[in-house]
């Protein structure tokens, strides 16, 4: 078979042609969704609009108030420890005393190692006199 | 391109079921055919023509012309509805077993056609081909459709379809030796 018979062949499956009833049917039947899915959509369309401005205007309403930090400070809700302004400022007070503090201490501790180094060396240095005492000593009497 | 496809397809846009119902006269056969020559059973090419034209009723609002025929549109739906109905069912077909009344073809087909290439033949070496072979080979040749728009269904160049083409008639002439 050619080309040319092989796209003739082809062009006469145009014949086949859907059943009447189902034709019909399905005629029948997306003109009932028409009228659901339209009034769906229109439904749906008109919620979303909704919920968008609803969202919106309790947003405005928020920053108006000046965020988080004054909602939460307001009579009708609790002050929340760690949002709170005031809260998070002796947080870190605290925290920085507590650095104070261990820094005070390395320091102390460094100061008396170097004591305790002196006191050693001084030591070392007192013993090798007595030494030297001693010796002379042992020499005298051997004489 | 039916004529006055254009209105008909914006006031289908607007809602309008009898402008819908008049692009559903004119695409109906084709898609149909489309869909059942790659099926092959009769059953399966109403059901996926069927959801074809309840997903592009449901989804008129979004179309978009594009400068395309709406065709093309209900081309691509009824193609990726295909290649759902397989990714589900993953069934094979034998067209060996497939009759004249369940394809529901006119009985003047097998007329019109020569012996040795009986319809049978032809829709079992269109089967054999891959998938764009055989939406390249339809929509060209059994429904007559330009290059351009061919390359929109399938989402490929026209120069693609065009190698496609000259591709899958080759395989088909091999395979009808």
């Amino acid at each position: 078979m050619n080309e040319q018979q092989l796209i003739k062949q082809l062009n006469s499956l145009k014949e086949i042609r859907p059943d009447e009833g189902f034709a019909s049917t399905l005629k029948a039947q997306l003109a009932i969704e028409e009228m659901d899915s339209s009034r769906f959509y229109l439904l749906s369309q008109s919620l979303v609009s909704s919920f968008s401005v609803g969202v919106a205007i309790l947003l405005f309403i928020f920053i108006a108030l000046g965020g988080v930090a004054s909602t939460l400070k307001g009579p009708l809700f609790p002050t929340l420890e760690g949002v709170d302004k005031n809260t998070l400022a002796s947080e870190a007070s605290d925290i920085q005393n507590k650095i104070d503090k261990s820094i005070n201490d390395v320091d102390y501790l460094s100061e008396d190692r170097k004591l305790a180094r002196a006191n050693i060396s001084d030591t070392s240095y007192e013993s090798s006199e007595d030494e030297e005492i001693d010796q002379l000593l042992e020499d005298a009497i051997s004489y | 391109m039916l004529e006055g496809e254009e209105n008909l397809v914006e006031e289908a846009k607007q809602g309008n079921p009898e402008a819908f119902g008049q692009l559903y006269d004119h695409y109906l056969p084709k898609i149909y055919r489309f869909v059942l020559i790659k099926v092959a059973y009769r059953e399966q090419a109403e059901d996926i023509t069927q959801q074809t034209f309840f997903k592009a009723w449901r989804s008129m609002k979004r179309y978009q012309s594009k400068g395309y025929p709406f065709g093309s549109w209900l081309y691509r739906i009824a193609r990726n509805s295909v290649i759902d109905h397989y990714r589900k069912t993953k069934e094979e077909v034998d067209i060996e077993n497939v009759s004249e009344e369940i394809l529901g073809v006119d009985n003047t087909l097998s007329q019109n056609l020569d012996s040795k290439f009986e319809w049978e033949t032809i829709l079992k070496s269109i089967k054999s081909l891959n998938d764009i072979e055989q939406d390249v080979l339809i929509m060209r040749f059994v429904e007559d459709m330009q290059h351009s728009e061919v390359a929109r269904v399938v989402d490929k160049s026209e120069n693609a379809v065009k190698v496609i083409q000259h591709r899958a008639i080759k395989k088909l002439e091999e395979r009808l030796k």
